[in-house]
């Protein structure tokens, strides 16, 4: 599952649980789903570290990209 | 011979000088070369004023600085506006400056509104080109100083931000008769080569001349023929360039530029913070609402219902044995332990063992859930389901 998908999927968890047609059984079941989405997704975003690259050599049909100090 | 003059104090002296020249002298507006420039702690900036002859003291006082757009250095040429002012201690003038512009501002501005109106002719500002900005994107090119004040605010609003955006940097000069010319290549290139999803045209503040290069033809051509959304973040909120009417978004400041092209990033990981407390308050709710639904169910409203139900068939139990007695009391006591054990479960602490609470689920006999009176009319045949599995029912009639 992507990032975006995982997201969605959190957001069409929320709208469930809020319906009052989930049975009790299953709204359970998708809160347990949605809570580790969440965690996993919160991961994600918290171990993201910015990576800065930069271009070396000035032609327009190839160039080479180094990590930047 | 000069016995019967009388003879002038020095201060006597000095306020006449004082007043001829302050009296004289003012309103005026002289244009040199900036040199010995001392800006003091408390923010008055000192200096001489030169030309190839003569020199002055210039003395610029804080409530007039902060208007000044550029910060002035060794061999500016500037234009100053101001009035004489005498120093009686020290027997020294000076001129008290107002306001001050580089020389060429005029003109400079004149070219700049040549240059937008020859621009906007040939299409390069064309409010139809513009486009969105991309929501998320990956790779955020900057092209910029790689050594500026920029391009470091950029880095640490996106760090802050969005630290999952990559950023790419395309060195160029910012600065100099190359400027434009490299500014324009990183473009191209980043363009020729699809390098990133959005780019940022960056630079620090400096004076109206500094970000001239900007304005040049070949970088606002550049920007506008870029298939890559740009976004444009030069100088200070008071500056402006015309690739700013050529970019498909004008920040004020590079670092306003970074927040622009992370706003939907940064929405987005706030957003998803929020989903923890979110869902469990969902769940709560539901919960609440089923405990709510329960409580219709909890032992005194049990027993005070069975209670009842005996009153009314007290002929019943006239009739009954002993045995039979014996047997109720059984089943009420075992009824009455079932309920603690359940009221019990209720109150336990975790949200997620509610299921186990013993819910029964009515369903008829087609497995839909009968939540209303209305579907259980006396006489249909319904299923009860437990925990650990399911028993048929009929309905008889009314509580």
């Amino acid at each position: 599952m992507s990032f975006e998908s995982d997201i969605k999927r959190v957001e069409q968890i929320a709208e469930l649980l809020s319906s009052s047609q989930t049975p009790l059984e299953e709204a359970i079941a998708l809160f347990e789903e949605g809570m580790a989405l969440t965690k996993a997704l919160e991961k994600t975003l918290s171990s993201a570290k910015q990576s800065v690259q930069i271009v070396r050599g000035e032609s327009v049909d190839s160039v080479e990209i180094t990590a930047m100090e | 011979m000069h016995d019967h003059l009388q003879a002038l104090s020095v201060s006597a002296l000095t306020a006449l000088i004082k007043k001829t020249l302050e009296e004289g002298f003012y309103g005026l507006t002289v244009h040199g070369e900036i040199s010995n420039f001392r800006p003091s702690s408390t923010g008055h900036w000192f200096f001489t004023l030169k030309d190839e002859s003569a020199s002055i003291s210039a003395v610029m006082f804080k409530a007039s600085t902060w208007r000044v757009d550029f910060k002035p250095k060794e061999g500016d040429r500037v234009e100053v506006t101001g009035s004489l002012d005498l120093y009686a201690a020290r027997g020294t003038y000076q001129i008290k400056v107002e306001a001050m512009t580089l020389s060429g501002y005029g003109e400079i501005l004149a070219e700049l509104e040549r240059r937008k109106r020859l621009f906007a002719e040939k299409g390069y500002f064309a409010s139809e080109k513009k486009r969105p900005l991309p929501p998320y994107p990956r790779r955020v090119g900057v092209v910029t100083s790689p050594t500026g004040a920029a391009l470091k605010d950029i880095l640490t609003v996106l760090a802050r931000r969005a630290p999952a955006i990559e950023v790419l940097v395309l060195p160029a000069v910012v600065q100099g008769d190359s400027a434009a010319e490299s500014v324009a290549l990183r473009i191209r290139q980043a363009n020729a080569l699809m390098l990133c999803d959005v780019l940022i045209i960056a630079r620090g503040g400096g004076s109206t001349e500094d970000l001239l290069p900007f304005s040049d033809e070949v970088v606002v051509k550049a920007v506008a023929e870029s298939s890559i959304p740009t976004i444009s973040g030069v100088g200070h909120e008071i500056d402006f360039a015309l690739v700013d009417w050529a970019a498909d978004l004008r920040a004020p400041t590079p670092s306003a530029a970074a927040e622009l092209v992370s706003a939907s990033s940064h929405a987005l990981q706030q957003a998803v913070k929020g989903y923890g407390p979110h869902l469990i308050g969902r769940i709560e709710a539901r919960l609440a609402l089923a405990e709510a639904q329960l409580r219709r169910f909890d032992s005194a409203a049990l027993l005070h219902r069975i209670d009842a139900a005996l009153d009314s068939k007290q002929f019943v139990l006239a009739n009954a044995t002993n045995a039979m007695t014996a047997s109720t009391d059984r089943i009420l006591a075992s009824a009455q332990e079932t309920l603690r054990v359940l009221q019990g479960r209720l109150h336990a602490l975790s949200p997620l063992a509610i299921l186990s609470r013993g819910y029964v689920v009515v369903t008829d006999r087609d497995g839909t859930i009968i939540a209303r009176k209305a579907d259980a009319s006396p006489g249909s045949e319904i299923s009860l389901r437990f925990i650990d599995g399911s028993r048929r029912a009929t309905i008889e009639e009314d509580l």
